[in-house]
């Protein structure tokens, strides 16, 4: 286990028990995922040529979730068609996953795995997404190379994360951790975080060009929103080539 | 009857206006609708009357539209072109003109019957509609993933969300333990249509007497509804008079208005109230309508909040839909919720107060009152803002 960090993964099995409770510590996830699902579902529909106003728009694609967690993602992108497969270290948390996802009659193939590991079970993938993952890891090329490996060539790369500015420090670490409890304290490392340069250029090593950038910010009035501001919380969309 | 388990998006409880609008509003964005409603459905489509007619808002009007209800209703429904409110005393009156605002009509008055029978029937063409009726609930399970409810018919349906739209007295809201708070205005509403000598001239009035406020809303010809609110006493008194004694006691004081009145209907009275829900939404429950929110009936503007309700439970419900997620999810009703209650709360307070001042017999409240109209009917500004709001064409309310 290369680049895994044994207590970042310890940190989030502790709250698996919560990670469908939208007010519980997980609520930050939550309350993102409309920004983050809008922003994959256009470029995804954009990238594979489908309807954004139909129902299933991924219907007979294959995306993997590295890193799902409990499924926040991984369940809607089923509902909109995606054969989906989530993987996670930790194994509290794809408990959790697996159990919603068949309350919620939905079929995913959830693994405790790596993506190392699925990498050796040579799986190919339309799309990969790994959302609010990048600032856990502890070897993040390497992270990224396996990321890149699971990709069937002309395929989608989504990537959500931090950007290395004070302001995310400030918001992302002091604010959100200790004083709104958006998230775990102690769930995030200002060493682990990433700017959006930097990461293109890593993932053009990776073969992957990066298309679009777009910043998800919150607003008191409007909750978390897309925007062009990228200082603290961004998404990328990048295409295997 | 047989058992059998249906799943479903959205199960609605209630099938009358705003419960009706919302199946049809949710199937044309391609939710799978249940509806439990406890009247028979062909009894209705034939001849189903009520006696009563809905004002509604251009604002209502333009939520109709959408979901391909008022093209069926538009040719018998009677446009308000001129609102006229004033008080009895002093006959200062204000006045509200379609031109005012720049539009077609003011609002529209539409026979009760007509809309009940023009929603049932749109949605009993909808595929994505289910309509159970004769049935009411007879048990009502709630976990994290679904709602279960187990009918009076004996079907078992589940879904990822519960709408209850069973009005005034919802029994939905009784069975979610959810209390409310109620004020009982002591009145009577006196409700009867007449025909009256003159030509209406698409004119609404609306007359704030010292016994209570008495509204005339044009219908197609030479008739209109009346809708009269009295004190308790006062009110159980008129309702014992004859219909002759009746027609004299309307002239008498508001035969100036269309001319000579005569009744067309019995006199029918219910009494008058306000209630509102400590909170409208719970896990994967939420209500609409008048089940969410009763107001003084003087403005009209009940059937309006239920149609302004739908239309913005539909565009949350559609926002998640779009993005594969759960649509029962506490994020989505709180939301909801919170762009709700802002404009039913002032409704409520808006139609409350007018009540209570225009019903006072303080002369200094009266004298303050006939200048406070003179100056609205001048100052055209705050004039418009408010009949845009009663309209229901304010777009944006604060959020709280």
């Amino acid at each position: 286990m290369p680049h895994t960090d044994l207590k970042e993964i310890e940190q989030f099995s502790k709250h698996a028990a919560h990670w469908w409770d939208e007010q519980g510590p997980l609520q930050g996830l939550h309350a993102m995922n409309p920004a983050r699902l809008q922003f994959i579902k256009h470029h995804l529909c954009r990238h594979f040529n489908r309807d954004e106003n139909s129902k299933e728009p991924f219907k007979g694609l294959s995306f993997c979730d590295v890193g799902c967690g409990g499924g926040i993602l991984t369940e809607p992108l089923t509902r909109l068609g995606a054969k989906m497969t989530g993987i996670d270290a930790s194994e509290e948390a794809i408990a959790i996953a697996k159990q919603h996802a068949q309350s919620m009659k939905l079929k995913i193939d959830y693994q405790l795995l790596e993506s190392e590991g699925l990498l050796k079970k040579k799986k190919k993938f339309d799309a990969v997404l790994s959302l609010e993952v990048v600032e856990h890891v502890a070897n993040l090329q390497a992270f990224l190379s396996e990321c890149s490996g699971l990709i069937k060539p002309e395929g989608a790369l989504i990537l959500s994360t931090l950007n290395k500015t004070w302001k995310a420090w400030a918001l992302g670490i002091v604010v959100a951790e200790n004083i709104l409890k958006w998230a775990p304290k102690g769930a995030h490392d200002w060493n682990k975080f990433v700017s959006p340069q930097d990461l293109a250029a890593r993932l053009r090593d990776e073969d992957v060009e990066t298309l679009a950038v777009e910043g998800i910010n919150y607003c008191p009035t409007q909750g978390w929103r897309l925007g062009s501001n990228i200082d603290i919380n961004y998404i990328l969309y990048g295409k295997k080539v | 009857m047989e058992s059998r388990e249906k799943n479903y998006d959205v199960i609605i409880v209630g099938g009358g206006l705003v419960g009706g609008c919302l199946a049809q509003a949710l199937s044309l964005q391609d939710f799978q609708v249940a509806v439990v409603d406890e009247n028979d459905v062909s009894k209705i489509l034939q001849d189903y009357r009520d006696g009563r007619s809905y004002a509604i808002s251009l604002g209502s009007k333009r939520i109709l539209d959408e979901i391909g209800l008022w093209s069926s209703l538009e040719k018998q429904t009677q446009s308000i072109e001129t609102i006229l409110v004033g008080s009895e005393v002093d006959e200062s009156f204000l006045t509200y003109h379609r031109e005012d605002v720049g539009e077609d009509a003011l609002g529209f008055m539409v026979d009760a019957g007509l809309f009940r029978r023009t929603i049932l029937s749109k949605s009993l063409k909808s595929e994505n509609v289910t309509w159970l009726s004769n049935s009411t609930v007879d048990e009502y399970q709630v976990s994290a993933e679904k709602v279960t409810v187990k009918t009076s018919q004996g079907d078992t349906i589940t879904a990822k969300l519960m709408v209850a739209a069973d009005g005034a007295r919802s029994q939905m809201r009784t069975l979610m333990g959810i209390s409310t708070r109620e004020w009982k205005y002591e009145q009577l509403a006196l409700v009867f249509d007449v025909e009256h000598k003159n030509p209406h001239e698409n004119t609404a009035v609306e007359i704030f007497t010292p016994d209570g406020p008495f509204a005339i809303l044009p219908h197609k010809g030479q008739s209109a509804g009346c809708v009269w609110s009295l004190k308790r006493s006062y009110a159980e008194d008129f309702l014992k008079l004859s219909k002759q004694e009746m027609e004299d006691a309307l002239n008498l004081r508001f035969e100036k208005v269309f001319g000579t009145l005569k009744l067309i209907t019995p006199v029918s009275s219910f009494p008058l109230s306000v209630r509102q829900p400590d909170c409208c939404v719970q896990t994967r429950f939420v209500m609409v309508g008048d089940a969410a929110h009763t107001i003084h009936p003087l403005a009209g503007q009940g059937a309006n909040l239920g149609f302004r309700d739908v239309q913005v439970l539909v565009r949350e419900l559609t926002k998640v839909l779009k993005l594969g997620m759960d649509i029962g999810s506490e994020s989505v009703l709180k939301k909801y919720q919170r762009k709700r209650r802002f404009d039913n709360l002032s409704m409520l307070m808006i139609t409350d107060s007018s009540a209570r001042v225009f019903a006072t017999q303080n002369p200094f409240m009266r004298w303050s009152f006939s200048k406070g109209f003179k100056f609205l009917n001048r100052t055209s500004r705050i004039k418009k803002h408010m009949m845009r709001h009663a309209m229901g064409l304010v777009k944006d309310f604060p959020r709280l």
